[in-house]
């Protein structure tokens, strides 16, 4: 059977007004088109058919749906454990870091307890005299370092020739390190034969005489080795003639009249430098 | 105050969208209410395109659990419907390839067979609906059965066929012509 052709644009329309359900859209199209009226028809009911075989839903679907038990994890919520997995691996390998530095560092706190002393913050402040009486420091043969006087020794029952003996000449000897204010005018008292009154204020510091050997020992007349710590330490050292020397500290100074004559003024500058393989 | 005509429609879609984030969150009752809203267009749809009663019904099974597989990676850039039936269409595609592949659909009236209503229920214009159908591809009764079925616009069935809107029109007239030369000629068909 041959069949007309159609313009597509005529075709199309043909179609629109098929599938319409709208009747006045059919009579016009029939009034404008006469011969497509059974063209038409014919795909309208052909297009009615086919919404009438619309397949109806068969109950045996139910039977067949098997309704899940648990709903899928989101694929972002699976993306977030990649962060959290992350930061404990990092957690983890800080912390096998953290126990192997420990591990393997050396053991330096224990050569730090035993080192040479405690540090500046450690250090215990210097021990100050107490108001009350003076320190005497005298001469006394039972303490201290037994100077050295060169006397040859006499034969029992032999009584020593009296022989005066100027004090400050008398050499001392004073570990250039690790020697305090007080025991070091102790050492000069007892070496030296010399009288050393410590008025209540003076600070028992450390003496540092700057030696470069530590383990120097400076060998001083005794009155040069009092001006020597005068110099380092904060005390003022005055002469008191035949009572020996009077230390006072050096804030006190100002109340004290200085003896006329005193030979003891105060240096200028800084101490010198002292050689501690000198004389 | 006067109520669009989009309202309703507007209104499905904020249910679907509230279904997806409730099934995203761990509900799966709102898997049950999408599967119940949605069952009967999927079962129309792989019932045009495969023909069978039972493979439709497979197709419909098969089709939904790729849907509840899928439905996290769903980001609502385009209408649940939408998404679903395009899914539904390419299960259902798959199917007849694997049926065909199996030996099941390579005969026309095999198809047809098939394709005929019970005979309690079938007139003279639904033999030749189905005769018709069957002698189809099953991309041409997919378009078919979305227009004249799902009354999904061209928009609508471009995106169900991951096409566009153009290429939707452009298959609808070809499938609907060819359709039309097998339902207008049933003497040619044995």
């Amino acid at each position: 059977m041959k069949r007309d052709r159609l313009t597509p644009e005529l075709d199309e329309l043909l179609w629109a007004a098929a599938e319409t359900d709208d009747p006045e859209v059919w009579a016009d199209f029939e009034r404008r088109y006469p011969k497509m009226r059974a063209s038409l028809a014919t795909r309208r009911a052909m297009i009615e058919a086919f919404r009438k075989a619309r397949p109806r839903a068969v109950e045996a679907l139910r039977d067949r749906y098997n309704p899940p038990q648990r709903a899928p994890v989101s694929p972002w919520r699976r993306l977030a454990v990649v962060p959290l997995a992350g930061l404990l691996l990092v957690g983890l390998a800080f912390g096998a870091y953290v126990i192997t530095e420990r591990l393997t560092a050396p053991k330096q706190e224990p050569e730090n307890s035993a080192g040479p002393g405690p540090g500046p913050d450690q250090m215990e402040p210097p021990t100050v005299v107490p108001d009350g009486p003076p320190i005497q420091f005298a001469p006394d043969s039972t303490r201290g370092i037994q100077p050295d006087t060169g006397e040859p020794s006499l034969p029992p029952g032999t009584a020593p020739r009296p022989t005066y003996i100027n004090p400050g000449s008398i050499s001392i000897d004073l570990p250039a390190t690790g020697t305090t204010l007080l025991q070091a005018l102790e050492l000069i008292a007892n070496q030296g034969r010399v009288s050393i009154t410590v008025m209540p204020g003076v600070q028992d510091v450390p003496l540092d005489f700057g030696a470069a050997n530590p383990d120097a020992i400076l060998t001083l007349p005794a009155d040069e080795m009092l001006l020597l710590i005068e110099r380092v330490a904060p005390i003022r050292l005055l002469d008191n003639g035949p009572e020996g020397y009077l230390v006072l500290p050096i804030d006190r100074v100002t109340n004290v009249e200085p003896p006329a004559g005193s030979e003891a003024e105060p240096a200028e500058g800084g101490p010198a430098a002292v050689d501690p393989n000198g004389p | 105050m006067t109520v669009s005509a989009a309202e309703p429609a507007r209104l499905n879609l904020d249910e679907d969208a509230c279904l997806v984030r409730r099934f995203l969150a761990g509900d799966a009752g709102a898997f049950d209410r999408i599967y119940a809203r949605y069952r009967d267009k999927v079962y129309v749809i792989a019932k045009g395109i495969l023909l069978d009663p039972d493979d439709a019904a497979d197709a419909v099974q098969e089709a939904f659990a790729l849907i509840f597989r899928n439905l996290p990676r769903f980001h609502q850039r385009s209408r649940l419907g939408t998404w679903i039936f395009r899914i539904a269409v390419n299960t259902s595609i798959q199917v007849s390839r694997k049926l065909k592949h199996k030996g099941r659909d390579v005969g026309i009236e095999a198809a047809m067979d098939r394709a005929v209503p019970e005979p309690d229920e079938a007139t003279e214009a639904d033999m030749k609906i189905h005769q018709a159908l069957a002698q189809l591809k099953p991309a041409d009764r997919a378009v078919l059965a979305l227009f004249y079925w799902e009354d999904l616009s061209l928009d609508e069935i471009g995106e169900a066929l991951s096409c566009g809107g153009n290429a939707a029109k452009t298959r609808l007239y070809r499938a609907r012509e060819r359709f039309r030369e097998l339902f207008e000629s049933p003497e040619e068909t044995p």
